[in-house]
């Protein structure tokens, strides 16, 4: 009776196929109905919820649903799958709960969704692919090889991005931890693990230079090929997937996928010559790809814990692998034969780096210890304490020296006999990983907290730091135009501030100039009055002279005054004796008129005397306002003195400031040229991308026409 | 065909014999459900503290009927805030708004209560912590149990503390051990801890918690935090409260729910039900969902407990039928024992049995006192006496006879390992050992004298036979889990590599005590087989995580002055004292359980929080007794022997048929091996013969742990390897059975005493020898029916083959389960 009704279904299914063949778009929901099959529909389920335990590696209960030919087969209760009735088999009773023991155990029940999907495919026959496609789709096939292990420095210009997406796949509120570092050997080009994606930035500018979107989840291992030219990137999503997938480092280009683990991939490596690529995680297994087709070449299942790390030799012949247990070895990299066991380390090993040569093998572990390891017969040359509480990344140097980093948040640089060279400043936690820059001799490590410092190797100066979490361009490209806005204020600022010192300078050169010239008039007229008061002390003494020749003439006339009048008394006195004698008489007469005539010479003569007063007066007080004058303009000529002196003081400085204003205005014109510049430059980034995202689309619809019109 | 007579006859003895076997009489009537009006109502907690912006506290509201059955109202019972600004209400939940003090009133059924609330810090956001927050997820979600992630190498790669006794540990193997798998700051919801435990990626484990759930927020807001560790000391948990106190639920598919409050040493309280892991101890009467709701199911009582940190709380729930009406009978209670046994049926609405008869009780007191029947002359002497208080009188009696001591000295003997160890404890010292204890024994020494004499000896193992104890165990950390074990009770061993996951102990608890045993010194004497013990003063217990030297400290006490002190010394006075709380409590028990087949805690020696007393009023008054007695372990044994509980019938009534554990009827306990070999000895009238005992010393009194029989060893015989009360194996087994019915013992030693033969010989009448074997081997007279089988049987042989018959009768006694078992 069921099955009956099925094949009605399946009748009337095929009638929908018939009609959807007219009308493709509006049956195609039905034409997905039809075609439920174990590649597109199944397998992801069973990835996701059974793959833990049923698949190849661990086939728990001899079942293993990772590959269809496995599924049909079985497992340890038989054939689980019995085509064309789900109600019939085994596995699906068991995750419909229909029957114990139920799957997947300690979860719930699979949503109904996901049974009716998985009963569906039963009941359509359990088909492997879609039926219009029924062998495989092979992955395309892949030409990275090269002729032999490159030895030394590439020709031509070494490998550095050209025109590269900048828009980061995503920015996080917070950073996590850096998982994973890695330097060019031959170009200034660091790549950094960030979230979803894989940063290039030019380790002598620090600028970001492109962007590796890797959806898939956290990137643990970032190898470049021995060239330089390709970027190997490894990781997954935890318990879910991982895979390696080959970047083309000048156009950032996804060149290949390989690998399809359950677990994220913690350690892999590409071979020198391009052809294989190793990988191994949480199932203990080191599996190795052939890049061509991405198919498994071999695989080793000697470690007892997750592997950690893998390296292939740069002369392409060995790979070493090393575990969480502290176990290390070597194989023959083109066939994963045993070369050589490497016993020594006490605890996980976390990193692995061959020197050049090939000829010596460094291994850094929890154990705090970098060993370094010689070929010919396995022997560890050296061994040293690298990190108190654990070695968590080593790096040879093309030049052989030796960079690590460790739980002691330190970064170092060693060379071979494990001397330390440098100790660059430890971050504020764990450091986590560490690469050094051949090009710019420049050493690059980053910490638990996501801060990534590159350092001079040499100084071990901090050059700077580089995020592994950058914005995206919208917000650079606010920030750059809130820098170029800054800067030009600033700019005006300065300028502003520059023509207000030289107006200073200019003032008080005006002012000492004014103090000069007083300094000069003063001067000249503290002459002038100095003279005059020679002349005048000359006035007065000529005066005083003359006064004191009309004192004495007063005087001296007086006396005479005084012996005529006697001689007139006596001429008097002799005329009146002798009334008669006119003689006498008129010596009388004649004394008198001496003693008149004296006494109006000495009228005139004070009145010499008055003159000469009045004149000594006046040339003494001229002398006083001469002397006064002086005063006043030495006076003067000391402050102006004074003034010129400290106007001389500071005009140097102001002098000075100008000079300084000015150039610090140049500097914040050349600013926001540089702020502009930057502006420019994440402005054409965005226009970059969107001209990309254009294309992109432009070249989805080519496609999908093309793909139509060959239906 | 004298086996296949054998057999037959065996198989119809059986079913004679088997007619004994308890059958259940009549129980109470039920009827129907009385009116629903509840006699009060409970309110839990008392009162409500919330602190800070994310702290919520549910309240639960219990109706109590009349009858003592109780029903969660809390979802019908009506709730009005005071002040409805300050808190907010969402269903039973109550979370912080702004600060002050409010009340909650609560009405149901005509009942109210108020209970207050105060609020602070309504504004404060706790910052998260990694011990508060984030370990007790790991708890609830059971990432850090012993087959997950605590398991000793972790699971799957990653390894977390057992119960998380080392959150510095399980910090850093969080975020630093693998610094970029298990966390990522940069996106919380994609890291492996949080895809795994929320199902969204294979997990070996499943799915353990929601994404968007309680415990799944709490993981992200603690990584977008920065996966923070916890700076300086976090307030530890003083206290975890579980409410409601107790349930009586009425019929299946009643539900309780539960709230767990703990209290910090800050002073801070938290509603933890959420982060409680939820166990009973009995789902079959009482189940409890991970949320915190106990459904009832079949009629039983169940200890519903919830952990949280170290701390595991129980409550008692009973289950009745739905509308169950119980009287509890009229029953005498001779003293305090009966009172509190009654008390605690009464709660559980089981009537206990009838008194037994003094047939039954002559045999079950003998036995049990002093490990033999009675003999013929005993049994008519008590049976012919007319004392009302008889029953009381043999007690005493039997408690002044030398076997008494012997079955204690045994006890005690395996209790303290005494026996011989190649190359270390030789047989001198051995039996030394065994004289000091049945000197104490017999002198009726006070037991905290005999303990703190044993416990805090020095000197060498000749010299003074106490010090064996530190010879028969040499390793400081067992030396002090046996102390535990024995005078204790408690098994502490979990507490050495993590905190204990039943129980209250935590690592450090089990380091300090070991400290008391560190400084023992050992050297040799002048005999090679002896061994010095003293005070050696020096020598440290420290701490396997980080190393800390650990202070002495009593179990679950204070930490005393043991500087320039023989810490043994310091230990003894308080554990043999009534300053430890469980010293007389857990003797009492042992002997408790020697006269009921089963402790008030059981087994006697795992004393725990998730393993309750079944009557912890009971057990507390023996303590109390005990203490009283001054440690006379004898006046406790005539309290036990005379109660009424004692006494009682193995016949179950209808209430009582489906338990065992609360003494309302007595248990059928098979005999021991030693005194079942006494048994059989005395009945077939033989005499036993071992190492360095003379011929007729019962198996009681060997003293050597290492001697022993084919037969005793197959009836359990203690090896006393270690102090466990497991060492005695009573369970009845098919070894057992076909020992007794093809092995050598019964056969050679009926042979052996010949007792038909002898009294044929005497010329008694087949009657009187029936009646002499019944009484030797079961206490009582065969029945007419008995009588009247046998002679069905003899009548219908040759009575040339009467000797034959009555052999075979006597066999078929000896191989009875009513010979075998104390009934």
């Amino acid at each position: 009776m069921l099955i009956s009704i099925r094949s009605i279904c399946r009748m009337v299914s095929c009638g929908v196929i018939l009609l959807a063949t007219c009308s493709a778009s509006a049956f195609a929901q039905e034409k997905a109905d039809e075609k439920i099959t174990y590649d597109d529909h199944v397998k992801p389920i069973f990835r996701e919820k059974c793959g833990s335990c049923h698949n190849t590696d661990k086939k728990t209960a001899g079942l293993d649903l990772m590959s269809y030919t496995a599924a049909m087969q079985g497992g340890g209760s038989g054939v689980v799958i019995e085509a064309g009735d789900s109600s019939a088999s085994y596995l699906y009773d068991v995750v419909a709960h229909i029957s114990e023991p139920y799957m997947p155990p300690n979860s719930e029940k699979l949503p109904n969704e996901t049974l009716a999907i998985l009963a569906k495919w039963i009941d359509g026959g359990a088909l492997e692919n879609s039926g219009s496609k029924p062998i495989a789709r092979k992955k395309p096939k892949v030409s990275l090889s090269l002729t032999g292990a490159p030895t030394g420095r590439p020709e031509g210009d070494p490998p550095m991005p050209g025109p590269m997406l900048l828009e980061p796949v995503m920015t996080t509120t917070h950073r996590g931890a850096v998982t994973a570092l890695a330097t060019s050997p031959w170009a200034p080009l660091a790549a950094v693990a960030g979230q979803k994606q894989v940063l290039l930035y030019n380790t002598k500018t620090l600028e970001l230079v492109g962007v590796l979107p890797f959806p898939e989840g956290t990137p643990h291992v970032l190898k470049f090929s021995r060239n330089g030219s390709l970027l190997l990137v490894a990781g997954g999503r935890g318990a879910y997937q991982g895979l390696v997938v080959l970047f083309d480092i000048k156009t950032g280009e996804r060149i290949t996928e390989i690998g399809d683990e359950l677990d994220t991939v913690l350690a892999a490596d590409i071979s020198a010559d391009q052809t294989l690529v190793a990988l191994g995680g949480t199932s203990k297994i080191v599996k190795v790809y052939k890049i061509e087709d991405g198919q498994l070449l071999y695989e080793v299942k000697k470690h007892t814990e997750w592997i950690y790390a893998l390296a292939f030799s740069p002369d392409n012949v060995l790979l070493a692998s090393a575990d969480r247990n502290g176990g290390l070895i070597v194989w023959e990299g083109i066939n994963g034969r045993e070369f050589l066991v490497l016993a020594g380390h006490g605890a996980a090993i976390n990193g692995l780096s061959w020197r050049v040569d090939s000829n010596l093998l460094a291994s850094c572990s929890e154990d705090t210890s970098i060993r370094l390891w010689e070929m010919e017969n396995g022997s560890m040359v050296k061994n040293w304490g690298a990190h108190s509480g654990g070695c968590t990344s080593v790096e040879f140097a093309l030049d052989g020296r030796i960079a690590s980093c460790g739980r002691d948040r330190l970064t170092q640089l060693w060379n071979q006999d494990g001397a330390q060279i440098k100790a660059y400043d430890a971050f504020s936690d764990l450091a986590l990983q560490v690469t050094f820059c051949d090009e710019a001799n420049r050493i690059i490590a980053g910490d638990w907290t996501g801060t990534i410092r590159v350092w001079d190797a040499a100084e071990g100066t901090l050059v700077g730091e580089l995020d592994s979490n950058p914005p995206r361009i919208a917000d650079r490209i606010t920030s750059a135009t809130q820098a170029v806005e800054a800067s030009k204020m600033q700019h005006a600022t300065f300028v502003a501030a520059a023509e207000a010192a030289q107006t200073a300078a200019n003032t008080i050169q005006t002012q000492l100039d004014a103090a000069n010239k007083a300094v000069t008039d003063n001067q000249t007229l503290l002459d002038t009055a100095k003279a005059k008061v020679g002349e005048q002390q000359k006035a007065v003494e000529t005066a005083a002279a003359a006064k004191a020749a009309a004192d004495k003439a007063v005087a001296d006339g007086e006396a005479e005054l005084v012996t005529l009048n006697e001689a007139l008394t006596k001429a008097k006195e002799a005329a009146a004796n002798d009334a008669n004698n006119a003689d006498l008489a008129k010596a009388a007469e004649e004394a008198q008129k001496q003693v008149d005539a004296k006494t109006a010479a000495i009228v005139e003569a004070k009145k010499v005397v008055e003159t000469a007063a009045t004149d000594l007066k006046t040339a003494q007080d001229q002398l006083a306002v001469h002397q006064k004058e002086v005063e006043t303009y030495t006076a003067n000529v000391d402050t102006a003195q004074k003034q010129v002196v400290t106007l001389t003081e500071s005009l140097k400085p102001a002098v000075e400031a100008a000079a300084a204003a000015k150039t610090a205005a140049d500097t914040a014109a050349q600013a926001v040229t540089a702020a502009e510049a930057k502006l420019k430059h994440w402005q054409d980034a965005l226009a970059f991308a969107e001209q990309a995202k254009v294309q992109a689309s432009a070249a989805a619809v080519e496609a999908n026409e093309t793909a139509d019109s060959s239906k | 065909m004298k086996s296949r007579l054998r057999l037959v006859s065996c198989i119809a003895w059986f079913c004679v014999l088997g007619s004994f076997v308890p059958h259940a009489s009549n129980g109470f009537g039920q009827d129907q459900a009385a009116a629903p009006t509840p006699a009060s109502i409970r309110v839990y907690p008392s009162e409500i503290k919330l602190n800070t912006s994310r702290d919520r506290q549910s309240f639960i509201v219990q109706a109590v009927f009349a009858d003592g059955i109780t029903q969660d109202a809390t979802a019908q019972a009506t709730v009005t805030l005071a002040n409805a600004a300050l808190v907010r209400q969402e269903g039973n939940m109550l979370y912080p708004v702004a600060d002050g003090a409010t009340e909650l009133k609560i009405e149901y059924a005509g009942h109210s209560t108020t209970i207050p609330i105060v609020v602070e810090q309504a504004a404060v956001d706790r910052p998260i912590s990694f011990r508060l927050d984030v370990m007790p997820v790991f708890m609830k979600s059971g990432c850090n149990m012993g087959s997950c992630h605590g398991a000793a190498r972790g699971k799957d790669g990653f390894r977390l503390s057992l119960f998380g006794f080392d959150p510095e540990g399980d910090h850093f193997r969080l975020t630093r051990e693998n610094s970029t798998r298990r966390i990522n700051l940069a996106l919380p919801n994609e890291c492996l801890m949080v895809e795994k435990a929320a199902g969204k990626v294979p997990h070996t484990g499943g799915k353990r918690f929601e994404e968007g759930s309680e415990y799944y927020n709490t993981l992200i807001r603690w990584l977008e935090a920065g996966a923070p560790n916890d700076q300086g000391e976090v307030p530890k948990v003083v206290k975890v409260e579980l409410y409601p106190e107790n349930g009586v639920l009425d019929g299946e598919g009643s539900e309780q729910k539960l709230s767990v409050r703990a209290t910090y040493a800050d002073g801070t309280d938290r509603d933890v039900t959420s982060l409680a892991y939820f166990m009973t101890n009995n789902d079959n009467s009482a189940g409890v969902t991970q949320e915190g709701v106990v459904t009832a199911a079949n009629r039983g009582e169940a200890f519903i407990m919830a952990r949280f940190g170290t701390h595991t709380v129980g409550r008692q729930y009973i289950v009745l039928p739905k509308g169950l009406q119980f009287q509890f009978p009229e029953t005498p209670e001779n003293n305090y024992i009966d009172a509190l046994v009654n008390a605690k049926l009464r709660k559980l609405r089981i009537a206990p049995s009838e008194l037994c008869t003094d047939e039954a009780f002559l045999r079950r007191v003998y036995l049990d006192i002093v490990g033999v029947p009675p003999t013929v002359e005993e049994f008519d002497r008590f049976m012919a006496g007319a004392e009302p208080n008889k029953r009381d009188l043999l007690v005493d009696e039997l408690l002044e006879r030398k076997e008494f001591v012997e079955i204690w000295v045994m006890k005690w003997a395996e209790l303290l390992q005494i026996r011989e160890v190649p190359n270390r404890v030789s047989y001198k010292s051995a039996i030394r050992y065994y004289n000091w204890l049945q000197d104490k024994i017999a002198n009726n020494v006070p037991l905290d004298k005999m303990v703190q004499e044993l416990l805090a000896s020095n000197g060498g193992t000749f010299a003074n036979a106490a010090t064996n104890y530190y010879q028969n165990e040499t390793d400081t950390l067992k030396t002090a889990e046996n102390v535990a074990q024995v005078f204790m009770g408690m098994r502490i061993q979990c507490a050495q590599c993590h905190n204990h996951p039943f129980d209250q102990w935590t690592m450090d608890d089990y380091y300090s005590f070991s400290a008391f045993f560190s400084q023992i010194g050992r050297k040799g004497g002048e005999d090679p087989r002896e061994l010095i013990i003293f005070n050696s003063g020096g020598g440290e217990v420290t701490h396997p995580v980080g190393g800390r030297v650990m202070p002495p400290k009593f179990l679950g006490g204070d930490v005393p002055d043991v500087a320039g002190k023989d810490r043994r010394d310091v230990l003894v006075k308080w554990l043999a004292s009534k300053d430890n709380p469980y010293f007389a409590k857990n003797l009492s028990n042992i002997v408790w359980a020697h006269f009921f087949g089963r402790g008030i805690i059981e087994p006697v020696d795992d004393v725990r929080v998730s393993n309750p007393a079944v009557n912890p009023e009971l057990l507390e008054e023996l303590g109390n007794k005990f203490t009283e007695y001054d440690y006379d372990f004898k006046k406790l044994v005539r309290d036990i022997c005379t109660s009424r509980t004692y006494q009682l019938s193995t016949q179950s009534n209808e209430s009582n048929a489906s338990d065992e554990a609360n003494f309302a009827r007595a248990q059928l306990r098979r005999l021991r091996a030693e005194v079942l070999l006494d048994c059989i000895s005395q009945v077939t009238l033989t005499k036993n013969k071992f190492p360095g005992l003379p011929l007729g010393a019962r198996a009681v009194q060997i003293a050597n742990g290492n001697t022993s029989t084919y037969f005793l060893t197959t009836f359990g015989r203690a090896t006393r390897e270690s102090v466990c009360s497991c060492e005695v194996k009573m369970e009845p087994n098919l070894s057992q059975a076909l020992h007794l019915l093809n092995g050598e013992t019964i056969n050679q030693k009926m042979k052996q005493g010949n007792l038909i033969g002898l009294r044929l010989q005497e010329g008694k009448p087949w009657q009187d020898i029936m009646t002499e074997m019944y009484i030797a081997a079961f206490s009582r007279k065969p029945t007419e029916k008995e009588i009247a089988a046998i002679n069905e049987i003899l009548s219908s042989v040759d009575a040339a083959q009467h000797p034959q018959v009555l052999e075979d009768i006597f066999w078929a006694v000896l191989n009875s389960r009513e010979f075998v078992f104390n009934h």
